[in-house]
């Protein structure tokens, strides 16, 4: 049985508080605004999702929450507190009390995130020695429920074996019961089930919340898959250009989105429904650069919606009515505005609007194939 | 997939709209690189203008002054050595023995070693397991001894010497080509080539021969400076013949005053120039490698 | 027993490499102008029936192969490496034995002193990478790289024994001659210098830039997020991995060092193999020069053979490829 390590919380309120937080890169090249300005809270026990495509900022945002971009090019403003700490500026020894025992992450390749010449006992009897001091025996034998716990058959003997002698799903079970070793408070989940395949990627879901329960750790889901996180969070963060540009518990969400990059994301997931053979949806155009992101929203110059104000000013993140659901556009989605700004695109034919409508995307002239070789082996079809 | 993550130190920057563009090549030498840079045009032009530089004759000896007198006395720039020869002179004349080491290195040991690479690298299979095989032996030989037995083989005149040090250098030279070559026929642009009908011969000389040459003259470099060092330690060791002034030989020249008369610039003078070559040959050589990104082979 | 078959096979690609070297060395000594028979008759060699008799006796009149084989099986049965009769009549064997500690010495304590400066110095250069630390050490070590091992001597000889007077100039005393163990120590301690200077700089630019490469992989990061103490992820999880390049080098040399302090022993006078075999070569003194040859031969191949077995035992990945 797992050993339940639940500390009594120390303070009152939610466990983390991130506050106009921001993290910057300065490169040759320019300062690359990776966050910035993202605030959010989290309760003990709940979890929140974090959704985005590439370059929106998200895997920078939970690696700079927890503090482990040590770079010298990155600044870090804004304030992260956990448990009333403040972390931001904090030292690399206060840090490193933190990391493991109350935060901890899992990353997304299992494969390259343990140590290919490392018994995995060693990797996740380490922790436990180093911070709580636990002798050498003892420590084997917690490492043993612990991996019996994440659901690994025959721990004893994997106990003594390297990472290359797991399979893909049993590795992301043990890099899940390194990161829970210590008995954190906190677990960022950066896109674990991404490099695993479809069949395990449920399993591995299951078994962190099922270990998030049962320790009552707060949990934060970093993905770009609006799947992974439906019905598995209780709040979502949609990302885009380093900022959040929706927040919204769950269900909420998916019944009544706002912003118009939310709804896109919605859109592109493939339904069941479809008749086969249906193109696939796509937001056209790329994401801003974020040396030199835009004046206005960051998302205007892709959005079937934007009109003249959103390009020039930067739409504010506002409650709807529910409260709890924050939103940043001029023009949101399901509402009279919006309604209105989408009518006046369609009629000067602006082509985001058009593919919006229609959901082709290709007709559109959004979808740029020109250069490309088709060099697959269709088997006969055309 | 996770978007690319900052390196520890340096981001790159997300791509911009003219990502066809061809990436900048770093071309800036730096302040180390010119003086180097100019060391080297120094000796070169040295060694060249030999002949008509109003220098004295490294072979005569100032009866004069002193033997092993320091720099200055008698109108010696840098003074004399054990045989009273001046040693100014005799630095500028060595320098002809490195450059013609250098080159002949760059001839005849990278054509040869390149060659045997680059088929190698090509053909594959059988040959290349052959090939690779003996200079595979070769390597296992401890190089400054087949050196100095090849030198005793052949003579000890300067040709020799080249020759020798060439030879010893042609294993090295086929493992980078051949490395280089395997990188650069598994490329799209070969198996085109092939695709429309060119032969082997044409392939080799058009596609893959262009791309080797790069990274193996840089390589090349490296090389020389050992070659430098290895005709040092030849003359060194008193197994180049006397006639030629070496600035190896001159070092050794340089021992029983070190060593027994605690005089040391005869010895200290030719080893800082000594120095100052390799490195700049080995800095240039660096630069010159990084700017093509060559991977190591593990010689 | 799948390990064994490997671990015979390798075994047996190792034997052909040395017969192959030695051959070659023995038909390179073959084909040295200066005739021994002329050298050791002196005089009367212009008597044909002497330089027979002499050949005879010596057994260079048999066919070459002949006379490889005589030589080989003489060398596999009871060590008999032939008799260096131009330089000292002595049995190559003694020679080799008497020649061999001094080399020994100067390679033992040479790789060991390098190799215990270079990890602790490539630990902090990859850590603090572009640091002005770490630019300082990297340029050290690319100057390092660059002075031949005569000019390194000629500058140390000058500042420690002309300037300071510590140590000596030349000269070598054995470890158990009659002055100790601090003469010899002081006698071979310039010459390990140099071996020194130039080993720890290419160790530690290898090891650099391994660990520059390991420590940007994912399981550094996994393990810094569990809080675990900078000198413990450098020395437990990113030490091992990034070790491989620098092994074989590592390797490479105590085969090569062998033969290749030859400047270093001719410089600080010092008797050793390489040493040997240069006055075996001018000798023509072609036995002794095989001898020299088959030992370095050896001596690398086997070197070579633990390196690789420490592969293994180093990465466990490895393990499971040799043993299929």
């Amino acid at each position: 049985m797992a050993r339940r390590i639940i500390a009594a919380p120390s303070v009152e309120g939610p466990l983390l508080v991130v506050d106009d937080f921001r993290t910057h890169f300065r490169t040759d090249g320019g300062t690359v605004r990776a966050v910035d300005g993202v605030s959010l809270t989290l309760e003990r026990g709940r979890t929140l999702g974090i959704v985005g495509e590439s370059g929106s900022g998200k895997t920078v945002l939970s690696r700079s929450i927890m503090g482990l971009l040590t770079a010298r090019n990155v600044v870090r403003t804004g304030s992260v507190k956990l448990n009333g700490q403040e972390l931001v500026g904090a030292s690399n020894a206060e840090m490193r009390a933190l990391w493991g025992t109350e935060m901890a992450m899992v990353f997304q390749d299992p494969m390259t995130s343990l140590n290919p010449v490392m018994k995995i006992g060693r990797q996740i009897t380490e922790g436990l020695r180093f911070h709580l001091k636990v002798p050498k025996d003892e420590a084997r034998a917690q490492a043993l429920s612990l991996l019996e716990s994440v659901g690994i058959p025959d721990p004893k003997r994997r106990l003594d074996q390297y990472p290359h002698e797991l399979s893909g799903g049993m590795r992301q079970r043990v890099t899940i019961a390194i990161a829970l070793a210590c008995g954190p408070h906190l677990l960022f989940a950066d896109e674990p089930t991404t490099a695993l395949d479809v069949t395990v990627q449920a399993q591995i879901l299951n078994l962190l919340q099922e270990q998030q329960r049962e320790r009552y750790m707060a949990m934060v889901l970093v993905t770009h898959d609006l799947g992974v996180v439906a019905g598995r969070t209780d709040e979502i963060a949609v990302m885009y250009a380093g900022q959040i540009v929706e927040k919204a518990p769950t269900s909420t969400l998916f019944a009544n989105v706002r912003m118009p990059y939310t709804e896109a994301l919605l859109k592109s997931i493939p339904k069941l429904e479809q008749p086969s053979h249906t193109r696939l949806q796509i937001i056209g155009g790329r994401p801003p650069d974020l040396v030199n992101p835009p004046h206005g929203c960051r998302f205007a110059p892709r959005c079937p919606y934007a009109q003249p104000k959103c390009h020039a000013e930067m739409p504010p993140l506002v409650e709807a009515e529910p409260p709890g659901h924050e939103y940043r556009c001029w023009f949101p989605v399901g509402t009279e505005a919006g309604r209105e700004a989408l009518e006046r695109n369609l009629a000067e034919h602006v082509p985001a609007a058009e593919a919006a409508v229609t959901g082709d995307s290709h007709a559109a002239g959004l979808v740029d194939t020109a250069g490309l070789v088709d060099t697959a082996d269709h088997g006969g079809e055309a | 997939m996770s978007e690319a993550l900052p390196a520890p130190d340096v981001i790159t920057p997300p791509p911009d709209e003219a990502a066809d563009k061809a990436p900048r090549r770093k071309s800036r030498l730096g302040v180390a690189g010119w003086l180097a840079a100019l060391w080297l045009l120094a000796v070169f032009a040295g060694a060249l203008l030999a002949p008509i530089l109003p220098l004295d004759d490294p072979q005569i000896t100032d009866f004069f002054v002193d033997n092993n007198s320091s720099p200055g006395t008698g109108g010696h720039l840098l003074g004399t050595d054990e045989n009273g020869y001046d040693i100014f002179s005799r630095l500028v004349w060595g320098g002809r023995v490195s450059l013609v080491v250098a080159f002949g290195v760059l001839l005849l040991g990278m054509t040869v070693g390149g060659l045997v690479g680059i088929i190698a690298g090509y053909f594959r299979g059988r040959l290349e397991t052959l090939l690779m095989a003996v200079v595979d032996i070769f390597l296992a030989f401890p190089s400054l001894i087949l050196l100095i037995a090849i030198v005793a083989f052949l003579g000890a005149d300067l040709k020799n010497v080249v020759i020798g040090i060439s030879l010893v250098s042609i294993p090295a030279f086929a493992r980078i080509a051949r490395a280089t070559t395997l990188t650069f026929s598994q490329r799209e642009f070969v198996v085109a080539a092939r695709a429309a009908g060119a032969g082997n011969g044409r392939i080799l000389v058009r596609e893959i021969l262009p791309n080797v040459i790069l990274p193996l003259l840089a390589f090349g470099l490296l090389v020389v400076a050992i070659a430098i060092v290895a005709e040092g330690s030849l003359a060194f060791l008193g197994l180049t013949s006397s006639e030629t002034v070496s600035w190896g030989g001159m070092i050794n020249g340089g021992r029983r005053p070190l060593q027994e008369e605690d005089i040391a610039h005869v010895a200290i003078i030719p080893s800082i120039v000594m120095f100052l070559t390799v490195l700049s040959v080995n800095f240039l050589g660096d630069r010159f490698r990084a700017a093509f990104d060559v991977k190591d082979a593990a010689l | 027993m799948q390990i064994v078959r490997t671990v015979l096979e390798r075994v047996a690609k190792l034997v052909i490499v040395v017969l192959i070297v030695s051959f070659l060395t023995f038909l390179l000594t073959k084909l040295l102008p200066g005739d021994l028979t002329a050298t050791l008759l002196g005089p009367e060699a212009s008597n044909p029936e002497a330089v027979a008799a002499l050949e005879a006796e010596l057994g260079l009149d048999k066919p070459m192969l002949v006379q490889y084989w005589d030589y080989i099986s003489g060398v596999v049965t009871d060590f008999d490496l032939g008799t260096a009769y131009a330089t000292s009549n002595f049995p190559v064997k003694d020679l080799l034995t008497s020649r061999l500690p001094a080399t020994i010495q100067l390679m033992l304590m040479a790789q060991v002193i390098s190799l215990a400066i270079s990890v602790p110095l490539a630990m902090l250069s990859a850590y603090r990478a572009n640091s002005l630390t770490d630019r300082s050490i990297t340029a050290g070590a690319f100057g390092l790289i660059s002075v031949p091992s005569f000019a390194m001597a000629v500058f140390l000889v000058y500042l420690f024994s002309l300037q300071l007077d510590l140590l000596p100039a030349l000269g070598y005393k054995r470890i158990t001659g009659p002055d100790g163990i601090g003469a010899n120590l002081r006698s071979v301690a310039l010459p390990v210098a140099v071996l020194v200077a130039g080993l720890t700089a290419v160790y530690t630019r290898l090891l650099r830039s391994d660990l520059i490469a390991t420590l940007q992989e994912d399981f550094i990061l996994m393990a810094r997020s569990k809080g675990l103490p900078t000198w413990h992820i450098l020395l437990r999880h990113a030490l091992r991995p990034s070790s491989f390049s620098l092994l074989t080098v590592f390797g490479i040399n105590f085969g090569s060092l062998i033969g290749g302090s030859v400047i270093l022993e001719y410089f600080f006078s010092i008797p050793g193999v390489g040493l040997l075999a240069v006055e075996s070569i001018g000798k023509r003194d072609y036995l002794a020069v095989q001898g020299v040859v088959l030992l370095i031969a050896v001596a690398f191949v086997v070197v070579n053979f633990l390196v690789d077995t420490l592969y293994a035992v180093l990465d466990p990945r490895v393990r499971r490829a040799g043993a299929r």
